[in-house]
C-alpha cells in the first residue's frame, strides 16, 4: 500500500514538473499557489546611483558625451554616390579617461561581408527542399547588392594637426585610437574623409537611399546614417557598439552640426537644421514666398507643382551648395531632388527658446493631391498636441519628406514619410484610398512625434524599442484622437483596446522588456502594447490629471538627456504618488493578458430577525419562487371539489397555518436574541432595517493573469445607471478570484465589467451579469441561411469556371551534374 | 521608425523577412486568421461532434488587391460575386490538417463585409480535437514580399484564453503547432 501511494505521489510530481518548471520565483511560489502580483520592482531595477536617482531623475553627477560636426558633402548624381569630409569634435564629459573612441559606420550593413548580410536566412520554412523559394524581389536584391560595392570607403582619419590616426573597422563600427589619452572634460578633434555608394532603397530595403521613378527616369535622394557618427558612451553600458543588424536602431550623442551640401543646381534640399544661405540657392520669388508662409493660416507653396514639374525635366550639370546649421541635435539627415514640390506654414508657440517653428513638406508630383492637403497640417497638429503633453517643440524647423509609399523614419527636424495616391485603372485619374489618407496623417504624426521621443528624450533605441516607439505611439494615438473622432488608428480600428487583445492573448510572444533585436512581434510588442498600457494608465488607473503631470515631468527631466526604463518607471510613480510596480511588472515584464469575468452575483436583504416581519416576507418570496400547480388550477376549472372541501371536518390547525406562521416560540426566541445583542449591534441592526438596503456579493475572476482595475457599470431595476471603478489593488491577496460586497438602496438589474472597452479584455462574453449570449461572428453567419445559400451558389458557379493561377516565383530547376566542382 | 502601416502594429513579424532586406519593411500587409475548436453540431454541419471554426480577417484595401488576384477586377467588395471570389481565393491558399500530408476537409461557408473589413468563414468537422495541428497560409504572399499572415489558434483543451500563434511570410508553407 505504501509503495502504491508513493508511486502515485511521484508521478503526480513528475507531471507537475513538466507543466510548471519548479524554480524559485519571488512572484510565483514553488509550493502553495500565492502569486505576488504586487511585489515591488525595486529589487529588479538597477540600483540608484549618483548618475540616476531612486526617484527617476538625472543624478547629481549625471553626465553625457558631446559630439560636434562640421561636414562638407557632395552628391554625385551620375555615380549615385556621396563624397564627404567631416571634423568631429568630441568632448569627454565622463569621469573616465579614454584611449580610443568608437564610430558607427551604418552603411557597412550593405557590404556583402557584414554580419547582417552573411546571416540573412534563405526563404524556406520549414527547412527542406519542398519549401525552397526564390522570389523576383529576392533575386533582384541579390543582383543589386552584387553589382555595386556598398559601405563606407574611409579615405582619411587624422587628428587636428593632420596626423593619421590608427583605426580598425569592425563590421558596422570603427575604433579610432587617440593620439593621446582623452582625460575627463577634455576635447579632441578628428577628421574623417569618406565616400559611399547610395543604395536603391526600393530594391535593397533600408532607412535611406534613392528612389528611381522609372516612367520619367527621375530620382529622389534621402540620406540618413550617411556620415561616420560617434557611438554613444554611457554610464550604464559604456560604449554602445553592438553591431547594427538592421532592427535595433540608433544611440547617439547631442551636438551642433554645420553641414555644406553640394548638389545639382536644379535640386531642392530639405535638411535637419536651418538654411544659412538662402540667397545662394533660392530664387527671390521663393524667398518672398518663404517669408509670407511664416504667417500663413494654411500651407503655402514655396515651389509650386508646376515649377517642380519643369524642374525635373531640367537636367542641370551645374552645382549649388546648401549650408545648414543645427544646434543640439543627436543626428542629421537630408533629402535632395529636382522633383520636390515644397510647401510651408509657420507655427508659433508660447516658448521663449523656440517661439517660432517653420513646418514644411517636400514631395514629388506622384504624391499629389494627397500631400499638399494633409502633410504640413499634420506636422503642425503634432507639435500642438505633443507640446501639451511633453514640452514645447525644441527646434526651429519641422519637415515631412515623401520618400516612399509606406512607412516612415525620423531624424531631428526632418522625417521621411510614406503613403501615395494610386492611378485608377478605369478612369486614369489619380485618387487616394482612405487607407492612404489616414496612413499619411498617422505616419506624419508618428515621425514628427519621434522628434520629441527619442530625438530629444534620447533613449537607447538599440536596447529598448518600446522607450521611443511605445511612448511615441501612445502620444500619436492621443494626437490622432484630437485630429478627428473615430480616427482609424490601429488597422482600421479606432480603439487601441479592441486591436491589441488578439496579440496579447497569444503564447508566442516576448515581454516588452526584451532587447530590440530579440523581440518577437516587433510592431505589436514595441509599439502597440506599450501604447495601450499607457492609455490604460491615463484613462483608467491614474486618471488624466495625475498621468499627464507625471508624463510631462518625465519628458522635462530627460529632455536632451538619456533615460533608461527604470527612469521612466520611477518618475511615473514619483510624480503621481501612485504605486505602479504591479502594472510595470505585469504589462512590461510578462506576457499575461487581460481576461476578467464576473462569475457570480448573489443578492441579499438584511433580515430583521423579527419573526413578525421576516416570516411574511419569506412567504411572499416562497410564493414567487414556487407558483401554484397548473393541475390544481385545471381541477378547479373542471369543477373538481377536493375531499377536504367536501368534508370540512377534516380540517385542523395545519390547514389554517403554514410553516411561515409566526408562533410564540418564534417570538420568545427573537426576544432572547435581542437580549443577547450588544448595544452597538442592536443600533446597527436597527439602522439596516430602517435603510432596507440590498446587499450583493459579486464574484470576479481573473483568467488572463494581468491584474487590472474593475470598471463597473451598474444598471438598477428602475433603469438608472451608475459607474464605478474598483482599483486593481482588490487583487493583492488573491490574484485569480475575489468577492466584493456591494450595498445598494434599490435592486440591481445587471452589472457590466469594462462596458466602455477601457482595457483589452480578450473575452467579453463573461463580462456581464446576468450572462449575455455573445455569438461569434461565424455563428451569426451560419444562422442566416438565405445569405449562405446565395453565397454557396455563387461559389459553385465560380468553381466551375475555375481559373489557373499564375506563378510569381523564379523557376528553379535542379543544377546539372557538370555544375558540381570536380574533385 | 514606423513599420510600413498601421496593420503592422498589430501583427507580429517574426524576425525580419530575409527577402525584404535587413532594415525596415515598407508596404507590409497582413491577414489575421483565428481558428477555434468548438463542440457540437451547427446549422451547416448538423451531425458534427465538433469542428474547427476558421475566421479570416482581411482589411478592405488588402481585400481589393486579393480580389484582383482572384480575377475579380475592381468590383465593390460588398458585391456577392466579389465576396464569393474572395472566399474561393482564401480557400485555395489556406489549409489545416493532422500533418501537411493529411489535411482536414475544410468547408468554405462564405464571406461578408463589415466595417471596412472582409471576413471569410470556413469550418472543418472532426470528432475530436487533435493535439498537433498543421497550418498553411499563403494568402496574398504572392502579392507582397513583406506580407505577414498571423494565425491564432485557440487551444481546444481547457481555457480558451490560451492561444498559439503562427506567422507566415512569403515562401513559408506548412507549419505545425502543438495544442496539448
Ligand atoms: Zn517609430
Amino acid at each position: 500500500m505504501i509503495h502504491i501511494a508513493w508511486r502515485a505521489a511521484l508521478s503526480a510530481l513528475a507531471i507537475f514538473a513538466t507543466v510548471a518548471p519548479a524554480y524559485a520565483d519571488a512572484v510565483e511560489q514553488t509550493k502553495g499557489n500565492f502569486k505576488d502580483k504586487f511585489r515591488q520592482l525595486e529589487v529588479d531595477l538597477p540600483s540608484p546611483n549618483v548618475y540616476r536617482t531612486a526617484s527617476g531623475e538625472p543624478g547629481a553627477q549625471y553626465w553625457q558625451q558631446r559630439a560636434d560636426y562640421t561636414i562638407k558633402v557632395r552628391l554625385d548624381e551620375a555615380q549615385k554616390r556621396i563624397i564627404g569630409e567631416e571634423v568631429m569634435t568630441y568632448t569627454n564629459n565622463s569621469p573616465d579617461t579614454l584611449r580610443y573612441i568608437w564610430v558607427q559606420l551604418d552603411q557597412n550593413i550593405f557590404d556583402n561581408r557584414s554580419i547582417a548580410r552573411r546571416t540573412e536566412l534563405a526563404a524556406n520554412q520549414p527547412p527542406g527542399r519542398a519549401a525552397d523559394r526564390l522570389t523576383f524581389g529576392g533575386l533582384a536584391r541579390e543582383y543589386a547588392l552584387r553589382d555595386v560595392d556598398y559601405g563606407f570607403d574611409i579615405t582619411k582619419v587624422t587628428d587636428a594637426r593632420g596626423k593619421a590616426l590608427a583605426h580598425i573597422v569592425v563590421d558596422t563600427m570603427m575604433r579610432i585610437d587617440l593620439p593621446a589619452l582623452l582625460a575627463p572634460k577634455a576635447k579632441t578633434a578628428i577628421t574623417i574623409g569618406w565616400g559611399s555608394n547610395i543604395i536603391e532603397e526600393d530594391r535593397i530595403g533600408g532607412r535611406s537611399g534613392y528612389e528611381r521613378f522609372r516612367d520619367s527616369d527621375t530620382y529622389l535622394y534621402f540620406l540618413a546614417q550617411w556620415h561616420p557618427r560617434v557611438a554613444a558612451y554611457t554610464d550604464y553600458t559604456g560604449w554602445q557598439h553592438k553591431a547594427f543588424l538592421g532592427r535595433g536602431e540608433f544611440t547617439l550623442e547631442f551636438g551642433d552640426y554645420d553641414v555644406a551640401i553640394t548638389v545639382p543646381a536644379d535640386h531642392i534640399v530639405s535638411s535637419t537644421g536651418e538654411l544659412q544661405n538662402p540667397q545662394d540657392v533660392l530664387s527671390a520669388e521663393q524667398r518672398t514666398r518663404l517669408a509670407q508662409a511664416r504667417d500663413a493660416k494654411t500651407p503655402m507653396f514655396i515651389v509650386t507643382p508646376e515649377e517642380a514639374l519643369a524642374n525635373e525635366k531640367d537636367k542641370s550639370t551645374d552645382e549649388k551648395t546648401w549650408r545648414f546649421v543645427a544646434k543640439n541635435v543627436r543626428d542629421f539627415a537630408w533629402a535632395s531632388s529636382n522633383k520636390f514640390i515644397w510647401d510651408a506654414m509657420g507655427y508659433r508657440q508660447d516658448d521663449p527658446q523656440t517661439p517660432f517653428v517653420m513646418a514644411m513638406s517636400f514631395y514629388p508630383h506622384e504624391a499629389e493631391p494627397l500631400w499638399s492637403k494633409y502633410s504640413t497640417h499634420a506636422v503642425v497638429h503634432t507639435m500642438e498636441v505633443y507640446s501639451k503633453y511633453s514640452f514645447a517643440y525644441p527646434y526651429p524647423t519641422a519637415q515631412s519628406v515623401n520618400t516612399w509609399d509606406g512607412g516612415g523614419m525620423e531624424y531631428p527636424m526632418i522625417t521621411f514619410n510614406g503613403s501615395r495616391p494610386v492611378i485608377d485603372k478605369k478612369t486614369g485619374e489619380r485618387t487616394y484610398t482612405q487607407n492612404a489618407k489616414y496612413g499619411l496623417i498617422g505616419v506624419v504624426i508618428h515621425e514628427i512625434g519621434h522628434i520629441y521621443f527619442p530625438m530629444t528624450v534620447n533613449s537607447d533605441e538599440r536596447q529598448w524599442t518600446w522607450m521611443d516607439e511605445g511612448l511615441n505611439t501612445f502620444l500619436e494615438y492621443v494626437a490622432e484622437q484630437e485630429w478627428e473622432e473615430g480616427f482609424p488608428a490601429f488597422g482600421n480600428r479606432p480603439n487601441i483596446m479592441d486591436a491589441i487583445g488578439e496579440y496579447m492573448r497569444g503564447e508566442d510572444q516576448t515581454p516588452i522588456m526584451t532587447q530590440s533585436d530579440s523581440i518577437i512581434g516587433f510592431g505589436p510588442n514595441g509599439y502597440t502594447k506599450p501604447a495601450a498600457g499607457l492609455t490604460v494608465l491615463r484613462e483608467t488607473i491614474m486618471g488624466r490629471e495625475l498621468f499627464d503631470f507625471a508624463f510631462r515631468e518625465y519628458s522635462r527631466r530627460w529632455k536632451f538627456k538619456r533615460p533608461t526604463p527604470a527612469d521612466f518607471f520611477r518618475t511615473m510613480e514619483d510624480a503621481s504618488g501612485i504605486d505602479l510596480d504591479w502594472f510595470w511588472r505585469g504589462w512590461f515584464y510578462t506576457t499575461d493578458h487581460v481576461d476578467l469575468a464576473i462569475s457570480d452575483v448573489r443578492e441579499y436583504k438584511i433580515a430583521t430577525k423579527d419573526p413578525d416581519q421576516d416570516k411574511p416576507a419569506e412567504r411572499t418570496l416562497d410564493a414567487a419562487k414556487f407558483p401554484p400547480q397548473v393541475a390544481e388550477a385545471r381541477n378547479r376549472a373542471e369543477g373538481i371539489q377536493t375531499r377536504v372541501e367536501r368534508f370540512p371536518e377534516l380540517k385542523d390547525f395545519y390547514n389554517e397555518n403554514d410553516r411561515f406562521t409566526v408562533t410564540n416560540k418564534d417570538r420568545n426566541s427573537y426576544q432572547s436574541t435581542l437580549e443577547g445583542l450588544d448595544e452597538w449591534e442592536k443600533e446597527t441592526l436597527d439602522r439596516a432595517i430602517k435603510e432596507g438596503q440590498f446587499v450583493y456579493f459579486v464574484e470576479f475572476e481573473n483568467k488572463g493573469g494581468l491584474v487590472m482595475p474593475l470598471p463597473l457599470t451598474v444598471t438598477y431595476a428602475d433603469g438608472a445607471q451608475a459607474k464605478e471603478t474598483i482599483p486593481a489593488e482588490i487583487w493583492r491577496i488573491a490574484s485569480d478570484r475575489v468577492t466584493k460586497m456591494m450595498f445598494s438602496d434599490k435592486p440591481i438589474a445587471s452589472i457590466a465589467l469594462d462596458a466602455d472597452h477601457e482595457m483589452p479584455d480578450i473575452n467579453r462574453a463573461d463580462n456581464h451579469f446576468p450572462r449575455r449570449i455573445d455569438s461569434a461572428r461565424i455563428d451569426l453567419f451560419r444562422q442566416r441561411p438565405e445569405i449562405r445559400n446565395l453565397m454557396a451558389d455563387a461559389m459553385t458557379k465560380l468553381r466551375s469556371e475555375e481559373k489557373k493561377e499564375e506563378g510569381k516565383d523564379v523557376p528553379l530547376a535542379p543544377a546539372p551534374p557538370t555544375a558540381t566542382p570536380q574533385q | 521608425m514606423r513599420l510600413c502601416n498601421r496593420r503592422a502594429l498589430l501583427v507580429g513579424a517574426l524576425g525580419v523577412a530575409a527577402l525584404a532586406g535587413p532594415a525596415l519593411a515598407h508596404r507590409q500587409r497582413a491577414v489575421l486568421t483565428t481558428i477555434a475548436w468548438r463542440k457540437g453540431p451547427t446549422p451547416t454541419a448538423p451531425q458534427a461532434l465538433g469542428r474547427f471554426d476558421v475566421v479570416h480577417r482581411l482589411h478592405g484595401h488588402d481585400a481589393e488587391v486579393a480580389l484582383r488576384l482572384a480575377g475579380g477586377g475592381n468590383q465593390p467588395l460588398d458585391a456577392l460575386e466579389a465576396q464569393a471570389r474572395l472566399a474561393l481565393y482564401v480557400e485555395g491558399r489556406f489549409g489545416i490538417g493532422r500533418s501537411p500530408t493529411a489535411p482536414y476537409p475544410l468547408a468554405t461557408l462564405g464571406a461578408e463585409t463589415a466595417a471596412r473589413e472582409v471576413f471569410v468563414y470556413q469550418e472543418a468537422v472532426l470528432a475530436d480535437p487533435p493535439t498537433l495541428l498543421a497550418v498553411r497560409n499563403v494568402i496574398m504572399t504572392e502579392a507582397f514580399a513583406d506580407q505577414i499572415n498571423q494565425v491564432n489558434i485557440e487551444r481546444p483543451q481547457g481555457d480558451a484564453a490560451l492561444t498559439r500563434s503562427l506567422q507566415f511570410k512569403p515562401g513559408e508553407e506548412w507549419k505545425t503547432v502543438s495544442l496539448s
